[in-house]
C-alpha cells in the first residue's frame, strides 16, 4: 500500500476520524493516508526520546500498528490522532529505555557537553536543527527530562515516574539541563529565543 | 507547556535563580513549540517507507492470524522443511534457502487461533504437493465451511463426515 494508492482512492482530503472509521470498515487505503499523514509524529517524540532514528522507526511502527489494532474502540470518543500517537511513543521509548536500563548512568559531570567549536558546524542549519542538535548531545538523563518535560508536555511527577527519580531529583536536572542547552547554543540562544515567537502555535 | 499566565509547571514557590531558571523555563517552552513545529522534517522519505512497509506487514499478519483472510501472497512462501513446497515450479527454493522461511512458517503457525491454524493446516498439512492455487482455492472454501482437521492423521471431518485426505497422487 502507498500513499498513491489513497490518492488514487481520493481519501487523502478526508477528516482523520473519516479516516479512522473507513479503516475500521476495512479500507487500507484510508488506514494509509492516516498513517502517512501523521507517522512523523511518533517518530520524532521518540526520536527526541531514545537518541536513535532506527529505534525510533521501530517505536513508530509499534504506535502505528495499535492505533490499528484499537482503532474501533478510539472511534467511541472524540480523538486528536497525533496526539494519541505521540503520547502511545511517548510510553513505549520510555518502556525501551527503562527496559535497557539506559538512564541508571550517572550524568552530573558535563555541564557544558557541547564545545562551541562543534556549533560553528551548524551554522548553516536553522534554529530547529540546530536546537535539535544541541538537544541531542546533552546526557541521556538531561535529554530525557527535557523532552518529556517541556516538548511532551507531561507532569513533573509522571516525568519522576518514568524516570525512576524523587521530583526533587528531577527539578535539579530540569535546571541543570536547562542550563546546559542555553550553555551549549551559547550566542545562538538570544537569536532562538527571538525564533521562538515566529513559531506558529 | 506552561501557562503563560501560572506559575512554571515544577517550579511551585520558587523564585528566580541564580541563573533565571523561571526565564529560562519560559524560554525552553518557546524551544519546545519550535521543536514540534519542524518535527515532518526530521523524517526522511526512505524512513517513511520502511515505517509504512513495517506496519502493513505486521497488519497483515495479524489479519492472518486474527483468520480475517489469508493474503494470497503468505501462502507462496510458506514452506515447512522435509515436506516440500505448496508450489512444485518453486521447488527448489525450498532446498537451503527454505529453511528459515519453514521455521518461521512454523512459528507463526504455532502462534495462530483456530480458524487461521485449520487454514494454514490445510495448506501446509493436508495439501502439501498440491499446487498454491489450488491449495488457496481449498483453503478458502475450507475456512468458510467450517471444516475442522485432524494434522496428524492427515484427516479432516465435516459434518460427521471423516475424509482421509488425499495423496498427491490421487489428487492429482
Amino acid at each position: 500500500m502507498s500513499g498513491a494508492v489513497a490518492l488514487k482512492n481520493g481519501v487523502q482530503s478526508e477528516s482523520d476520524a473519516e479516516l479512522l472509521r473507513a479503516s475500521v470498515e476495512g479500507s487500507e487505503a484510508a488506514f494509509a493516508t492516516l498513517m502517512h499523514r501523521h507517522m512523523h509524529v511518533p517518530f520524532a517524540a521518540s526520536r527526541r526520546i531514545l537518541g536513535d532514528a532506527t529505534e525510533a522507526e521501530d517505536v513508530a511502527q509499534d504506535a502505528i500498528v495499535r492505533l490499528w489494532q484499537q482503532g474501533e474502540d478510539l472511534l467511541s470518543k472524540p480523538l486528536n490522532v497525533p496526539a494519541w500517537l505521540r503520547r502511545v511513543a511517548v510510553n513505549l521509548s520510555i518502556d525501551r529505555l527503562r527496559a535497557g536500563k539506559r538512564l541508571d548512568v550517572r550524568d552530573d559531570l558535563p555541564e557544558v557537553p557541547v564545545a562551541p567549536r562543534q556549533l560553528r558546524s551548524l551554522e548553516r542549519a536553522d534554529a530547529a536543527g540546530r536546537l535539535q542538535a544541541s538537544l541531542d548531545e546533552l546526557p541521556d538523563r538531561q535529554r530525557v527530562a527535557l523532552t518529556l518535560f517541556h516538548i511532551e508536555e507531561m507532569s513533573q511527577r509522571d516525568v519522576a515516574e518514568a524516570m525512576d527519580i524523587t521530583e526533587d531529583a528531577l527539578e535539579s536536572l530540569l535546571r541543570r539541563a536547562r542550563k546546559n542547552l542555553k550553555s551549549a547554543l551559547a550566542d545562538d540562544w538570544p537569536g532562538l529565543v527571538a525564533s521562538f515567537s515566529r513559531t506558529p502555535a | 507547556m506552561s501557562g503563560q499566565n501560572e506559575p512554571p509547571k515544577g517550579m511551585p514557590g520558587q523564585g528566580p535563580g541564580p541563573d533565571d531558571d523561571r526565564v529560562l523555563m519560559a524560554e525552553m517552552d518557546g524551544a519546545a513549540a519550535l521543536l514540534r513545529s519542524s518535527d515532518e522534517r526530521h523524517l526522511s522519505d526512505d524512513a517513511r517507507t520502511r515505517i509504512a512497509d513495517g506496519v502493513m506487514g505486521r497488519i497483515s499478519a495479524a489479519r492472518l492470524g486474527d483468520g480475517v483472510r489469508v493474503p494470497a501472497a503468505t501462502a507462496d512462501v510458506i514452506a515447512f522443511p522435509g515436506r516440500g513446497r505448496l508450489n512444485g515450479e518453486t521447488q527448489q527454493h525450498s532446498q537451503p534457502q527454505a529453511q528459515p522461511k519453514g521455521r518461521r512458517a512454523n512459528d507463526l503457525v504455532s502462534s495462530l487461533p483456530p480458524a487461521a491454524m485449520l487454514a494454514a493446516s490445510l495448506v501446509l498439512g493436508v495439501l502439501v504437493g498440491v499446487s498454491t492455487e489450488g491449495a488457496r482455492q481449498m483453503t478458502s472454501i475450507a475456512v468458510a465451511s467450517g471444516l475442522m482437521v485432524e494434522e496428524e492423521t492427515q484427516a479432516f471431518t465435516y459434518d460427521g463426515f471423516t475424509l482421509a485426505a488425499p495423496s498427491r497422487e490421487e489428487f492429482l
